[in-house]
């Protein structure tokens, strides 16, 4: 079975039949990236097509620099971020945690993590998507998203801390001269964020 | 200097270790109580958070319609005859006859959009209805089902604007069931057949099972115009 590398290089090189054989052994996983990068269907398909289609046209320039499923990667995330940065600017968070909530299974006062993933700016976002939930090493996920190591541990550290807000781990007791994250779909009575 | 949440989660991961803003954090840690007790609250969640990651359920398989889209779009693509794709290693086919009547369909709406690009596929009974304009008559990318694609240029031909009604295709689909003695089709794409606007049907009983149907479809049987197997 000829390795990623080749099949890219086949494709390059005008086989007919090479970058469907490259894809089809990807396609899950890529799908899973963008769906939970952009957190919608209809968007995660738009995007895995132009990522695809990217990918099939540049193919030719690939340095070979890093691994296939890398540069696959990249492309995806790319046009991900692409949607995302074009989609609406991300509510700011505000800066100061204050007590655990120890009443974090009340559905009512928490974000399905779904929704939290979609309320963190984009690139911690994709940060985490790679790492927490895709398991990628962090040099991977750091070559994907073209920064350095240290950039992506900051990037998954701090959209940790912000999940944590969004999904009711964690609260604010009060802040006035701060922005509220994305509120949740209902509060309890009396309740401040 | 109210806690910095950035910081605090910086600081709790070990990553500001052995810099100065990991010594302002600790400086402020010793001697600040909001900090100190942010920091704690941060430590407590946490391991909540990452709890709530690991539990989150795997997206599953790239959907069929979803590579059929992508099949479509590249398809579409200049640079696909450029680097001599897939044409002509097509599927074999075989004409079957269209027998058969019936409107026995669920009903539901179906949007008739302009092309598989732009509009979302919508659904009629149990089957996902899209409208890539491509041609099914070679092989696709990704080779998920029987019915790539080559030349998508979008859009409802005119001879098929009848079948854009709900009522006409689920007498459509139902007459396709029957003739080819499947259950209700998965898929149905409004695409072209050599050129000439047909109904792409994927058959319910696995990939690699598609039929054509012609513009007459569900008038008298199914109009039937071809059997696409799959290549592999």
């Amino acid at each position: 079975m000829a390795d990623d590398r080749a099949l890219l290089a086949a494709h390059a090189a005008g086989d007919p039949d090479a970058f469907g054989t490259l894809v089809r052994r990807h396609r899950d996983r890529l799908w899973a990236v963008a769906l939970r990068t952009l957190g919608d269907r209809e968007e995660a398909a738009d995007a895995l097509q132009d990522a695809l289609i990217s990918a099939y046209r540049s193919a030719g320039g690939f340095r070979g620099d890093a691994a296939v499923t890398t540069w696959l990667h990249r492309i995806v995330v790319n046009a991900c971020l692409d949607r995302v940065r074009r989609r609406r600017p991300t509510v700011p968070l505000p800066d100061e945690p204050a007590v655990v909530d120890d009443r974090t299974d009340s559905v009512a006062t928490r974000l399905t993590v779904h929704a939290a993933l979609a309320g963190l700016p984009a690139e911690q976002r994709a940060a985490l998507v790679l790492v927490d939930l895709e398991g990628m090493p962090v040099a991977e996920a750091a070559s994907v998203l073209g920064v350095a190591e240290g950039t992506v541990k900051s990037r998954c550290a701090r959209g940790r801390a912000r999940l944590a807000v969004l999904l009711g781990h964690l609260r604010y007791d009060g802040n006035p001269g701060a922005a509220a994250p994305v509120p949740p779909p209902s509060r309890r009575p009396g309740e401040d964020m | 200097m109210k806690p910095d949440l950035g910081l605090l989660a910086e600081y709790a991961e070990g990553l500001l270790d052995g810099t100065p803003a990991g010594d302002e954090v600790a400086r402020r840690l010793g001697s600040d109580p909001a900090w100190a007790r942010a920091y704690r609250a941060l430590a407590v969640a946490l391991p909540a958070v990452r709890a709530d990651l690991a539990a989150l359920a795997d997206p599953g398989p790239l959907p069929a319609e979803v590579a059929r889209r992508v099949e479509a779009r590249l398809a579409s693509s200049p640079s696909r005859r450029r680097w001599r794709w897939a044409a002509g290693a097509a599927a074999a086919v075989a004409v079957v006859a269209g027998v058969g009547t019936g409107a026995t369909w669920p009903s539901a709406t179906v949007d008739p959009g302009t092309s598989g690009r732009a509009t979302p596929p919508s659904r009629v009974g149990g089957t996902v209805v899209t409208h890539s304009g491509a041609d099914a008559a070679s092989a696709g990318v990704l080779g998920l089902e029987a019915s790539p694609r080559v030349a998508a240029d979008g859009g409802v031909p005119p001879a098929l604007s009848r079948l854009v009604a709900p009522t006409a295709l689920v007498a459509c689909l139902d007459a396709v069931e029957r003739a080819t003695s499947t259950g209700p089709p998965p898929s149905v794409d409004f695409g072209r057949y050599e050129g000439r606007p047909a109904l792409v049907v994927v058959l319910a009983g696995g990939p690699g099972r598609t039929v054509v149907a012609g513009p007459a479809c569900g008038l008298h049987g199914a109009d039937l115009r071809a059997r696409l197997d799959s290549p592999r």
